[in-house]
């Protein structure tokens, strides 16, 4: 081990002590990255770090950050969440359990149309945890399917954490959003089956509506599904679509969604100036969010990488007994507990960047190791005591669900989300299968 | 307090215009993906124009993100600290972390800008050639804008410490 591979450990040790501690995640990488740049690299590593900012600003697929949450903030200020939502309650509330299945469901629609978390763990705790503890449903049930339906939003494409993830490990985004749609399906599946046979086991954990109490199935029912589902939906599957397909490049694709959401928005009268206003602001913050961190990443892999930090990493990785599935598993795991105290971007631009080079090394294909990864990383969503899709529930949930209802709550989906994340690796054509046919073999 | 209360107001006014740039990037890709797909007439400006839209957008925009608490940070650790402590650590953070990195990358931006300006430099992913120092400028000014709020963050933890409240 070289005295700088030694430094490039001290430098990673102490950039993850100072973001648990809670300096600002993209400040904490690019102070850490200018300050040992700077004494290992003199002053021309100054003209590096700028062209790295220059990077990130040039980046093509980049610009489809802005765009796609422009399109989801969009969708949330016309209310079309609350509206769907409405509509499959009267669908399923007949049913036991039937309010928890219409919550996946309105969740995995708007994962289609967003690409974060918040707006949608929000939403769906205004709306549909007040609906479930009036119809008694067990509280830690309702907490659990807010906060793994809502954690969908960032899996689903289109994706935020998969627009990163592709520059990062230089993969095309697009194929990255095939492979993503089949693992996004497993986990809400699983999520629903749970339910039926929670609900089926323990009937008092999520009682049907009423006999007295139900809305009629009857036309009206059926032409008000039809005026709020069938917009939404052709909106998704022409953004989807025209992306797995190979027509539209991601950023073509997010332009379109954003100006269709725009149109969407105008159907239903709800495109004001203050809609628009809000959206343009919460578009703003996400997007500088996002591309300050990612302009810190680059700034410390540079060093990180320099010092040979990377080489030393993927040969201790390496040098684990049992071959590469154990290895493989190792880095599953350290992801997983990583996911417990910082956030997924830090997991996604500290720890996965030293991961990449092993997987190559190992031979594992590097776009179901991303999927991989993405998979687990909802895991980390669920997962005190940082756990967005906690934050945000706890952040508008009624005062009668305590932090605890919300922790046992959420058990049950993080091991659904381990089965999820076995299945891809024992079945990695749920991942490559749609990738390879609609956009071809290989990982670009 | 007025200082505050100025940088602020500066980096609502960036915010608001850099915010606002997502609404013309929208119309201009889907002109662009409508022209190219239906008319077969592609532009030989539209990608440039797009990462340029969407680059003066968040560089500007970063201050205003700053001011809104929009930037990432993991405060399980923080939120355990007395009140006193979390000023105390904040004040370390704005004045060590975001002021270095403000100030260097302002300085380093400078240079970089300068050397497009003097040369003259133009750049092109197409047959468009268009002069690369303005663009080059937003990296500078950005980073001032950011080091600015930083400095008004400072200052406002500062005075909080002072007056030993924890009011924000």
């Amino acid at each position: 081990m070289s005295p700088e591979q030694i430094v490039s450990i001290v430098m990673f040790v102490i950039l993850l002590v100072i973001v648990i501690g809670g300096v600002h995640l993209a400040f904490a990488l690019m102070f850490i990255g200018l300050f040992f740049g700077l004494i290992f690299q003199g002053a021309s590593f100054l003209p590096i770090a700028v062209l790295q900012t220059f990077d990130v600003m040039e980046s093509e697929v980049m610009i489809a950050v802005p765009l796609f949450v422009f399109m989801g903030t969009i969708l949330e200020r016309t209310g079309i969440t609350e509206k769907v939502y409405q509509n499959l309650y009267e669908w399923f509330g007949p049913v036991r359990g039937g309010l928890a299945i219409a919550t996946i469901i309105t969740c995995m629609i708007f994962a289609a149309c967003t690409g974060v978390i918040a707006a949608t763990v929000t939403a769906m705790t205004l709306i549909a945890v007040p609906a479930m503890l009036k119809r008694k449903y067990d509280k830690g049930l309702a907490s659990g399917v807010v906060c793994a339906g809502g954690s969908l939003g960032i899996l689903i494409p289109p994706s935020v954490m998969l627009v990163m993830y592709g520059p990062m490990a230089n993969l095309s985004v697009a194929k990255l959003f095939a492979a993503a749609l089949f693992p996004g399906l497993l986990l809400s599946a699983l999520y629903l089956i749970y339910i039926v046979v929670r609900c089926w086991l323990d009937p008092k954990a999520a009682p049907a509506i009423p006999r007295e109490e139900r809305p009629p199935y009857n036309w009206t029912l059926v032409k008000k599904s039809v005026y709020i589902m069938v917009p939404t939906v052709i909106l998704i599957a022409a953004v989807l679509g025209s992306i797995m397909a190979g027509v539209a490049s991601p950023t073509e694709a997010s332009g379109v969604g954003a100006f269709f959401a725009l149109l969407l928005a105008a159907f239903y009268h709800e495109l004001t100036f203050k809609n628009v206003r809000a959206a343009a602001y919460d578009t703003l913050i996400v997007t500088a969010m996002v591309c300050f961190i990612i302009l810190g990443a680059g700034i410390f892999n540079a060093v990180f990488l320099y010092l040979g930090g990377g080489t030393l990493v993927a040969n201790l990785l390496i040098g684990l007994p049992f071959g590469k599935w154990f290895v493989l598993f190792v880095m599953m795991f350290i992801l997983f507990i990583g996911g417990f105290f910082i956030s997924w971007q830090a997991l996604l631009f500290i720890v996965v960047p030293v991961f990449l080079p092993v997987v190559t090394k190992l031979g594992f294909d590097q776009l179901w190791f991303g999927m991989l990864v993405c998979v687990n990383l909802q895991m980390s969503f669920l997962t005190p005591p940082f756990a967005y899709a906690i934050f945000f529930l706890k952040g508008s949930a009624p005062p009668e669900i305590t932090t605890w209802d919300i922790y046992w709550g959420v058990i049950p989906f993080v091991i659904l989300q381990a089965v999820g994340l076995f299945m891809c690796v024992v079945w990695p054509d749920i991942i490559l299968w749609l990738p390879r046919v609609t956009l071809g073999a290989g990982g670009r | 307090m007025k200082w505050i209360q100025y940088i602020d107001r500066i980096s609502e006014w960036t915010g608001t215009a850099a915010a606002w740039l997502v609404l013309p990037l929208t119309l201009l890709v889907t002109y662009e993906v409508v022209m190219r797909n239906f008319f077969n007439q592609p532009s030989n400006w539209g990608y440039d124009v797009f990462w340029m839209l969407y680059s003066l957008s968040f560089m500007i925009g970063g201050a205003y993100t700053l001011l809104r608490k929009g930037h990432v940070r993991i405060d399980i650790v923080y939120n355990v600290m007395p009140k006193r402590m979390q000023l105390i650590f904040d004040i370390v953070v704005y004045a060590v972390f975001f002021l270095f990195v403000t100030i260097v990358f302002t300085w380093a931006g400078i240079q970089f800008a300068a050397d497009a300006w003097v040369s003259g430099e133009h750049l092109s992913t197409s047959t468009w050639k268009f002069p690369s120092a303005p663009i080059k400028t937003v990296i500078p000014v950005g980073f001032f804008l950011l080091g600015l709020q930083s400095l008004a963050e400072l200052i406002r933890c500062l005075s909080n410490l002072r007056k030993g409240g924890p009011k924000a």
